[in-house]
């Protein structure tokens, strides 16, 4: 573990930077039709209680990281493997996410640029700024979260004054409850929610551990509610069917921006609070997986494995999927079932468990 | 060199996981061996930054084995 400490309210900023990101560019939620953005408020109210589980297990551990404790509670041989599989899957979200903004700003922006020159311009930032340690990644985040901030105020406003939204789009409300429970149960909470697991790498660095729970929920609140906002924004000006139809959403409904006949093509300020997003989601995985890594083989400089895990997230990226429909189906259909619901949500409540019973114990 | 053979080796079974998420989406094999190699999308631009960063991730461990090695010499 390096010597590094975060303030809880850095901790809060990159907690929400970490899950709007690649939120913000899919269709989250949308199996649930006009009432995705409710899918997204249940999955919210359900990972607050994900999340306690993460704070229990920290409560009982404070000062290690998860890697050294799984060692702890179930022997070093399952412990180490556990852990390993552990950063195993933080690297290949890291290289899932590398994926979608590499996709995004090559269909947006650099339609001639080859994908993987893109995701290797944005690895080498990752590198670099995970090289610098954990208190560098944090104050990039204070001051780019301010940037993002505004831009994401000015985006609403423009998008409220051009008089693109129509509520009548979002009903009939509650047309199938059914699909609304399991959409979030079955997606939203993995994504964005769940992913928050990888905090818990980074738990032991805050230097007010008792302000944790307060701005841990206070994060996932406000990530929720800017995302159930943010969907249903999106179904209010494109209509349901377009919305389902579009790579991304959020990017349609800002490229339909027309104020005043001279104020368009403002996408370019979305495509800038997405990489500043994206930056921070790759940024925190390979951090995770790098402080892992290095607890877990016993290497003394974490920083020396910036560069190569980076890499191998950067090659990962370009075959994690043949194609991006490819990427999108596996994203719902087999790395939720597989990866997600046993990292996020099985392991850790089994762990509790077994912590519970070993500290009763004690 | 260590931290080289740790990388490899997570890439190889990243690799190898991401093999198997496509067997369970139903592609057959021959279709994901395809674009399984990196390289085979690739074109020359691409390879030619592929190969600067490869170069960059070698470089470093040769220098500082070189480097102990004159050490231990003096």
């Amino acid at each position: 573990m390096e010597k590094a400490k975060i303030s809880a309210s850095q901790l809060f900023i990159l907690m929400i930077l970490f899950q709007l990101s690649n939120s913000l560019l899919i269709p989250l939620a949308i199996n649930a039709g006009r009432d995705s953005w409710l899918a997204i408020i249940i999955a919210m109210i359900v990972s607050i209680f994900l999340f306690s589980v993460y704070q229990a297990l920290y409560q009982y551990y404070p000062a290690l990281l998860p890697t050294d404790y799984m060692e702890k509670l179930i022997g070093k041989v399952f412990g180490r493997t556990l852990a390993f599989l552990y950063i195993l899957f933080f690297l290949f979200s890291a290289a899932r996410v590398l994926r979608e903004f590499g996709v995004m700003l090559l269909s947006l922006a650099f339609p001639e640029t080859p994908l993987f020159v893109m995701s290797a311009l944005l690895i080498l930032v990752v590198v670099y700024t995970v090289y610098k340690g954990i208190e560098v990644v944090a104050r990039t985040g204070e001051l780019l979260f301010v940037v993002m901030g505004l831009l994401g105020l000015f985006l609403l406003l423009l998008i409220a004054i051009s008089g693109l939204i129509d509520i009548s789009n979002l009903k009939p409300f509650l047309e199938e409850p059914s699909k609304v429970i399991k959409t979030a149960f079955t997606e939203t909470l993995y994504v964005p929610f769940g992913e928050i697991i990888v905090f818990t790498m980074i738990f032991p660095y805050l230097n007010q551990a008792r302000k944790l729970k307060k701005t841990a929920i206070f994060a996932i609140g406000t990530t929720g509610v800017i995302l159930a906002l943010t969907m249903a924004l999106n179904i209010s000006v494109l209509g349901l069917a377009l919305t389902e139809r579009a790579l991304f959403p959020l990017l349609s409904t800002i490229q339909s921006i027309e104020v005043g006949e001279f104020l368009e093509r403002v996408d370019v300020i979305f495509v800038l609070i997405l990489v500043i997003g994206g930056f921070f989601k790759v940024s925190v995985y390979v951090y995770g997986a790098v402080i892992g890594t290095a607890s877990l083989f016993n290497i003394k400089e974490p920083s020396r494995l910036a560069y190569p895990l980076g890499m191998v997230v950067l090659l990962l990226s370009m075959i994690v999927a043949n194609n991006y429909p490819q990427h999108l189906q596996e994203g719902l259909k087999v790395f939720p079932l597989y990866a997600q619901l046993p990292f996020q949500v099985i392991i850790p409540v089994l762990l509790l468990i077994i912590a519970f019973f070993k500290n009763k114990k004690t | 060199m260590k931290i080289l053979g740790i990388s490899l080796f997570m890439f190889i079974l990243l690799a190898g996981i991401s093999l198997g998420f496509d067997l369970l989406q139903g592609f057959n094999l021959s279709t994901i061996l395809k674009t399984f190699n990196p390289l085979y999308v690739m074109e020359l631009p691409e390879l030619t930054v592929l190969c600067l960063l490869i170069l960059i991730l070698i470089l470093r461990p040769v220098f500082s084995f070189l480097q102990k090695r004159q050490e231990k010499k003096r």
